[in-house]
C-alpha cells in the first residue's frame, strides 16, 4: 500500500482555485457564445478573487510545508500570490476594448489565470522538481499570451522568440540542477544545504551545477548578459501582457533566485556573490545606455526594465534582512509602475489603431495634450522608474543603495546611481515628446475602445506608485514580514 | 562491455544530434532525432532506468515522432528560412562560446570526485518505483504536469484557428458552402468546354 504524502488544501487553495478557474472557464465559454468578453470578465475577475483572498486570509500564518515538503506555503510565497493576481486582474481590465479580446478572451484569460497559478508554484518551490514545473507552466503560458496577437508579425515573433530563448534558459537551469543532484543527491533546497555544509563546497561539480543554476535564473530575471529576449518581447507582445511580465515575472523569478540562493546555495555565496556583482553592474549600465538610444517607447521601457533586474541584483548580493526587504519592495513597486506605463502605453495604441498603432517617440509626440491623466500618469511613472521622490521608485531605490552603502558595498550604490542619472536622460525624452508645444493641437481624442477600464488601471497603479513613496511604512512591513523567510533560513 | 556500448550509444547521440541541426531536409533532421531518441533510451538502459528507455521509445520515438513526420509532410519540406542577417562573426563567437561551456563540463566531470555511491535497489527504475514516486514525493510537480499538457492544447486551439474566419455561424457555414458548390459546378461546365474544343481541335 502506497502512503500517500497529507495535502494542506488550504495552503494550495489559490492554485488549486485558479487552475479550477481557468478549466470552468474554458468550459462555460464553450456553450455560451457570443457573450466570451464578459464571461473572462466576469470568471477571471471572480477567480482572482477567490485566488487572492485565500491567499489574504493565510497572510501571517507559520509557514506550511505541503504536498511531500515539494511547496512552501510562508508569507513571501503569498504576497506573491497576491500581487501577481492583482496585476493579472489589471491585465483583464487593459484588455477590455481588445479586439482580439472579444474573438478569444476566455483563452487568454484562461492562460492568464495558469500562469498566475505557475507563479504561485515557482514562488513557494523548495525543490528543483517543483521550481522546474512551475516555471514551465507559467513560461509556457507566456509565451502563448506573448504570441496572442496573431494578426501581428511582431507579436509572433516575440512568442517565437520568448519561446526558444527561453527555452533555452530553462534548459540551462535543468542542466545545473541535474549537476547538483549528482553532487548531494537531491532536488529539495533544504538537503543539499546540508548536503553542501557536510561534505565542504570545493566539489567542481557543485561549482558547475552553480554556474548553470545561475545562467538559467539570471536568464528567466532578463539580467545582463542573459537579457537579449528582453527588447524584442517585451515590445512585440500585446502590451498589456508586457506590463505584467515586466513586473510579475521579474518578481517571480527574483524570489525563485532569492529561494535558491539563500535555501539551497548559502555555502556558496563566495561564488554566487561576485556574479551577481558584475552580472549586477553591467546590467544597470548596460540596460540604462541601450534604452538611450531607442526610439520606440515600448522598447526603451523594456531596456529601462533590464536596468532595474540590476537594481534587485543589489538587494540580493547584500543578503541581509534589510536588502532583501528592499528587493521584495522594489520589485513589488516596479511592478504597479511598469504596469501603469504600459497601461499608458496601450491607451495609447488604442488612440493610434487607425495609424500604425506604434508608440514610437514621435509619434507620441503632443499626444499628453490630447490625454491629460494619461499623460500626467505618465510623468509620475517614468519619474518612479528614475527613482524621484514622493514615488515608491525613490522608496525602493533609496532602501536598496541604502543598504549597500551600509554593508561595504558603495560602489554598487554608486553604479545604481549613474544608472538613474542615464535613466534620466531618456525618461525625459519620453516626457519632453509627450508635451511638445510646436506640436499642439486643441482637438481632443475621441473615446477609445475600453477608455475607462484602462483609466481606472491607470489610476490604481497611480495611487500604488504614490501611497508607497508617500506612506511606505505598510508597504514596507508587509515586504518586511515576507523577506523575513529568505533571511531566517540563512 | 557496458564501456563500449556506452560510447558508440554516446557516439551516436552526439552525431545524430548534430545532424538534427545540421540538415537541411527537414525530414532527414527528423529521423536524425529518431535516431538521437534511440540512443539515449540506449544510455537510459545502461543506467538501469529500463522503465524510462522503453518509454522513450514508444512515447517520444513512437507517437510524438509520427507526430512531427505527419506536421512536415502536411506543411511540406519547405519554410526552411535562410540564415537572414547573421553575421559570420556571430556564429564564430557561438562555436567558440559553446566550445568553452563544452571543454568546462568535460573538465568538471573528468576531474571530479564522486565519493558517495548511492546503492541501488532491485526494483529501481521498474515502473512500480516509478509511479510510487510520481504519487509520493513528486505529486504536486505530477499533478501540475498535467495542467501544463491542457494548455499546450489550449495553445494548439489558438494557433490553430488564427488563419480562418472565426466561429462562423450555420447560415454563413451553408452560404459559403453553396457558394463553393456553385463555383465548382462552373469550373466543371468550363472544363466539359474546353474537353470538347479540344476533341474538336480547334486553335488556342
Amino acid at each position: 500500500m502506497i502512503q500517500a504524502p497529507s495535502v494542506d488544501w488550504f495552503a494550495i487553495a489559490p492554485e488549486v482555485a485558479l487552475i479550477v478557474g481557468a478549466f470552468t472557464l474554458l468550459i462555460v465559454a464553450a456553450f455560451a457564445k457570443g457573450h466570451e468578453r464578459g464571461l473572462s470578465i466576469v470568471l477571471g475577475g471572480a477567480t482572482l478573487l477567490v485566488s487572492g483572498a485565500f491567499a489574504v486570509a493565510a497572510w501571517g500564518d507559520a509557514p506550511v510545508l505541503t504536498m511531500a515538503d515539494a511547496f512552501r506555503v510562508d508569507d513571501l510565497t503569498e504576497l506573491v500570490r497576491i500581487t501577481v493576481a492583482l496585476l493579472a486582474a489589471l491585465v483583464i481590465l487593459l484588455s477590455v476594448g481588445w479586439p482580439r479580446f472579444r474573438e478569444h478572451g476566455s483563452e487568454f484569460t484562461a492562460l492568464l489565470l495558469l500562469v498566475c497559478a505557475g507563479m504561485g508554484i515557482v514562488a513557494g518551490s523548495t525543490s528543483f522538481v517543483t521550481l522546474f514545473v512551475g516555471l514551465e507552466l507559467f513560461s509556457l503560458s507566456l509565451y502563448v499570451l506573448c504570441a496572442f496577437d496573431g494578426k501581428s508579425r511582431a507579436s509572433l515573433e516575440a512568442g517565437f522568440k520568448y519561446l526558444v530563448l527561453g527555452t533555452i534558459g530553462s534548459i540551462v537551469l535543468v542542466y545545473g540542477a541535474a549537476f547538483l543532484y549528482g553532487a548531494t543527491g537531491s532536488f529539495m533546497y533544504d538537503d543539499i544545504a546540508t548536503s553542501l555544509a557536510k561534505s565542504g563546497s570545493g566539489d567542481s561539480i557543485v561549482v558547475l551545477g552553480t554556474a548553470l543554476v545561475l545562467v538559467g535564473l539570471l536568464f528567466k530575471v532578463g539580467a545582463m548578459p542573459f537579457h537579449m529576449w528582453v527588447p524584442d518581447v517585451y515590445q512585440g507582445a500585446p502590451t498589456q501582457v508586457t506590463g505584467f511580465m515586466a513586473g510579475a515575472t521579474k518578481l517571480v523569478a527574483f524570489v525563485a533566485l532569492a529561494r535558491i540562493l539563500l535555501d539551497a546555495l548559502p555555502s556558496q555565496e563566495h561564488l554566487w556573490s561576485p556574479v551577481l556583482i558584475i552580472a549586477a553592474i553591467v546590467t544597470i549600465i548596460g540596460g540604462n545606455i541601450a534604452a538611450l538610444i531607442q526610439t520606440n517607447v515600448k522598447r526603451m521601457i523594456a531596456w529601462s526594465s533590464v536596468g532595474a533586474a540590476g537594481y534587485a541584483l543589489i538587494g540580493i548580493i547584500v543578503n541581509g534582512e534589510q536588502g532583501l526587504r528592499g528587493l521584495v519592495f522594489y520589485l513589488g513597486a516596479y511592478a504597479f509602475t511598469a504596469m501603469g506605463a504600459f497601461a499608458v502605453i496601450a491607451l495609447f495604441e488604442r488612440d493610434q489603431a487607425r495609424e500604425n498603432g506604434h508608440a514610437t517617440l514621435d509619434g507620441m509626440r503632443a499626444w499628453g495634450f490630447s490625454r491629460p491623466f494619461a499623460g500626467m500618469a505618465m510623468v509620475v511613472f517614468l519619474l518612479a522608474f528614475a527613482g524621484f521622490p514622493p514615488t515608491a521608485g525613490f522608496i525602493g531605490k533609496f532602501i536598496v543603495s541604502g543598504t549597500a552603502v551600509t554593508n561595504g558595498y558603495a560602489y554598487l550604490a554608486i553604479i545604481g546611481a549613474i544608472g538613474s542619472v542615464i535613466g534620466l536622460g531618456y525618461y525625459l525624452r519620453i516626457i519632453l515628446s509627450l508635451y511638445d508645444r510646436s506640436r499642439k493641437t486643441d482637438v481632443g481624442l475621441p473615446a477609445a475602445p475600453g477608455l475607462g477600464a484602462i483609466s481606472l488601471v491607470i489610476l490604481l497603479c497611480l495611487a500604488v506608485v504614490l501611497f508607497g513613496g508617500i506612506l511606505p511604512g505598510v508597504l514596507l512591513d508587509w515586504s518586511g514580514q515576507a523577506s523575513a523567510f529568505l533571511a531566517i533560513s540563512r | 562491455m557496458d564501456l563500449v556500448v556506452f560510447f558508440l550509444a554516446a557516439l551516436a547521440a552526439i552525431a545524430t544530434a548534430v545532424a538534427v541541426v545540421a540538415q537541411k531536409n527537414p525530414f532527414v533532421s527528423a529521423l536524425a532525432l529518431l535516431g538521437n531518441l534511440v540512443a539515449l533510451a540506449v544510455l537510459m538502459l545502461l543506467l538501469e532506468a529500463q522503465f524510462v528507455a522503453v518509454a522513450q521509445i514508444i512515447v517520444y520515438a513512437g507517437a510524438v515522432m509520427v507526430m512531427f513526420l505527419f506536421v512536415i509532410a502536411y506543411v511540406g519540406p519547405r519554410g526552411e528560412v535562410g540564415p537572414g542577417e547573421r553575421k559570420p562573426w556571430q556564429i564564430w563567437l557561438a562555436i567558440l562560446a559553446a566550445a568553452l561551456i563544452a571543454i568546462e563540463v568535460v573538465a568538471v566531470v573528468y576531474g571530479a570526485t564522486f565519493s558517495d555511491w548511492a546503492e541501488i535497489s532491485g526494483d529501481y527504475g521498474s515502473p512500480a518505483a516509478i509511479g510510487k514516486s510520481l504519487v509520493t514525493n513528486y505529486l504536486l510537480a505530477f499533478e501540475i504536469v498535467s495542467v501544463v499538457l491542457f494548455m499546450g492544447a489550449v495553445a494548439g486551439v489558438i494557433f490553430g484557428s488564427g488563419g480562418r474566419p472565426l466561429r462562423l455561424s450555420n447560415d454563413e457555414v451553408l452560404a459559403k458552402e453553396a457558394a463553393s458548390a456553385e463555383q465548382r459546378r462552373r469550373e466543371d461546365s468550363r472544363a466539359v468546354l474546353d474537353a470538347a474544343r479540344d476533341s474538336m481541335g480547334g486553335d488556342r
